[in-house]
């Protein structure tokens, strides 16, 4: 019987979740914590996280197994269900890619800076390509949101580090709203 | 009459200028989230959390509570002028509906859909008004056991909504309730399942993980497929009230649609997706031109309208008197009031009477100014479509973050919210479930409150959940619910091994 890449998969991630949840529950919920010690009756500070652990892998051994005895005992190569939307890889990967890049960036070159490139980068990924679309789109994005943020609801937004941090108040003091 | 009495004095405080506006703002917000295909207001409810932090517990409620409504009604102007569903609630409303629309224009299909709406979410807030005060004083009889075992109904009330996926359910809702229990322990000062990381010894903020799962996962799965919808409506489309006369032409289906939307808003876990399928399935059963169904009968538009508005108001029954939330949307306003450091419960109507029905009255003329607001937002529709959704996804990703940034000020508060992003977007690819993980993460640390205080008071004796009457009440519901769910899945295994066995 041939078993298609993706049944062999919506078999082995449950099981793989299941021990992973296993070790994580016996290993590494308070590890260097002397448990037993702390444990007033059969309730402790690891008793909860646990159990709630160990109820997760059960439930991803379940299915692992049940898809298992689909798939070798019965012939039935039922491939797990899934979405069938269709997705363009290199678009999701440059999507993700962008998100945290522009989640990395916030530290060190502050929101403000951050912001209007990460705005270009995602409408250029979405598909536009007029450059005054962008453009505008990004800058006056940006300054409406740092508006809005720091001035309206005076959030503390992140500055970045250094220069970045020195440009963003220059930036702020130029919009009046530092 | 005290109820009463307390309801207008509800009254006056909700129509304060500051409460008025800022609800009408959540209407005129859940409307528009509600209508754009891809967005749902749950996602804008997730996203303005973190801004309900510089508001009051109240001016909070009121604008979620806004949201809330608005959003509701919102998926079916979309469902109605473009045959796309805003929201998954809104789907029922396009099989007769757009038909509706078709045939007698825009303005018809809206005008039902908005009176009928309006009728079921008025009825609902009336219910949530009169009738959860009595189902307050009853839960003030309970203990910390009953707690445990209402919570626990909380959360396996989800597997309700697991359509076929239970297991994957389980796991989504159990990693959930574990995700839920990272940070130091509040009982023992222990910090667990922390890896040594410090970002994570305070805990994971269900906001962060909430806005990461619902709206920046949604936005990542729409940016990735290859063909998406087309949202071409290019006529400004009018609604109105409709008279008197057609109301009452619509009285059963509407009347009915309230009646089921009202009991399914207070299933825990159910909401109003459920409340529109069930009252579409029942008119279509019950109404004289059943076999006419999906051509456009007015009765199959009116009752899911009516159902799913009034799921909204009964949904917050069991969240303001137990703190279970009633639907993701109620889920997302439990959080509201444990960030504000309100505790929902049976306590909070004796404690402060005057902000419930102050909620309840501003609950009541969000379904008034629902449509107002949604007059004006299906008039402009056709302009609010000309927007690139890429612009739109865009600044769903910057107010994500920021509104992360704002939970704590805290960087690392983005970072968790970009993992649970990315997660939430294989999850959706893979089709495992999100909304029972954003579950446990709130409900986890009250359920493990409620386990550890009720083993502290009773001598560690984990018998007490089932001997005690109510609690043991409230387990048995919650293994009916389990049992109910797995019953369908074990046929269906069954099923398919017989079916295997003969090949």
């Amino acid at each position: 019987m041939a078993v298609s890449p993706r049944a062999a998969l919506g078999v082995a991630w449950p099981l793989a979740a299941a021990a992973g949840s296993g070790v994580l529950a016996f290993s590494y919920v308070a590890p260097g914590v002397d448990l037993a010690a702390m444990t007033r009756g059969v309730i402790g500070p690891a008793t909860w996280p646990k159990a709630m652990l160990l109820c997760a892998a059960a439930a991803a051994a379940l299915l692992g197994l049940i898809r298992l005895l689909e798939l070798l005992s019965l012939r039935l190569a039922r491939e797990p269900a899934v979405d069938q939307t269709d997705y363009h890889e290199a678009r999701s990967i440059g999507a993700i890619a962008l998100l945290v890049g522009y989640g990395v960036a916030i530290p060190f070159v502050g929101i403000a800076w951050a912001t209007p490139i990460f705005l270009a980068g995602w409408l250029l990924l979405g598909g536009l390509r007029r450059p005054l679309l962008i453009g505008l789109t990004s800058i006056l994005g940006t300054l409406g949101i740092l508006y809005f943020f720091v001035k309206v609801s005076l959030m503390p937004l992140d500055r970045g580090k250094g220069i970045f941090e020195q440009a963003t108040v220059a930036l702020y003091r130029l919009l009046g709203i530092y | 009459m005290d109820a009463l009495a307390a309801f207008a004095q509800g009254l006056v405080v909700a129509l304060q200028p500051l409460h008025l506006g800022v609800m009408v703002i959540g209407v005129l917000i859940g409307v528009i989230a509600g209508a754009l295909p891809g967005i749902s207001f749950v996602n804008a409810m997730a996203i303005a959390l973190p801004f309900t932090y510089m508001m009051s517990p109240l001016v909070a409620m009121m604008f979620l509570g806004g949201i809330y409504v608005g959003g509701v009604f919102g998926g079916s102007i979309s469902s109605l002028l473009l045959n796309i569903p805003g929201d998954p609630d809104s789907l029922p409303s396009c099989w007769d509906g757009y038909p509706i629309s078709q045939r007698d224009g825009p303005q018809r299909a809206l005008s039902i859909a908005i009176t009928a709406s309006a009728v079921g979410g008025l009825f609902s807030a009336f219910l949530l008004a009169f009738a959860s005060p009595p189902f307050a004083r009853f839960a003030l009889t309970f203990d910390q056991p009953e707690f445990f075992a209402a919570t626990v109904l909380g959360l396996v009330s989800v597997l309700a909504i697991s359509k076929g996926q239970l297991l994957m359910s389980l796991m989504s809702l159990f990693f959930g309730v574990a995700i839920g229990a990272i940070g130091t322990d509040p009982l023992y000062g222990v910090p667990r399942l922390t890896f040594g990381f410090d970002l994570l010894a305070n805990g994971i903020e269900f906001t962060v993980v909430m806005i990461g799962l619902f709206a920046l996962g949604e936005v990542l799965d729409y940016a990735s497929q290859r063909i998406r919808p087309d949202f071409g409506v290019k006529e400004k489309a009018r609604m109105t009230i409709l008279s008197l006369r057609d109301l009452w032409a619509l009285r059963f289906s509407i009347g009915r649609g309230t009646a089921i939307g009202s009991v399914i808003g207070v299933v825990p876990g159910a909401g109003a997706a459920v409340g529109a399928l069930v009252a579409y399935g029942i008119e279509r059963q019950v109404n004289k031109r059943r076999d006419e169904f999906g051509t456009g009968v007015e009765d199959g538009l009116a009752a899911p309208e009516a159902s799913k508005n009034a799921t909204t108001g009964t949904a917050l029954i069991p969240l303001l008197t137990l703190g279970i939330p009633g639907s993701a949307g109620a889920a997302i306003m439990l959080a509201a009031l444990m960030l504000h450091g309100v505790q929902p419960g049976p306590n909070l109507y004796t404690k402060d009477p005057g902000m419930l029905y102050a909620i309840f009255a501003s609950f009541t003329l969000a379904n008034v100014f629902m449509v107002i607001v949604s007059v004006g937002v299906a008039r402009f529709f056709g302009t609010m479509m000309r927007a690139d959704p890429a612009i739109i996804c865009a600044f769903i990703v910057i107010f994500s973050v920021v509104g992360a940034f704002g939970v704590r000020n805290n960087i690392a508060d983005v970072y968790l919210c970009l993992v649970f992003g990315v997660l939430g977007f294989y999850m959706r690819r893979f089709g495992f479930p999100t909304a029972p993980m954003v579950l446990g993460v709130i409900l986890g640390p009250l359920a493990e409150g409620y386990f550890m205080t009720s083993m502290a008071n009773y001598a560690d004796d984990w018998t007490v959940f089932f001997t005690r009457p109510k609690s043991a009440f409230l387990m048995a519901l919650a293994a009916g619910f389990v049992l109910w769910a797995l019953g369908p899945e074990l046929r269906q295994l069954a099923r398919r091994l017989v079916d295997g066995r003969r090949r």
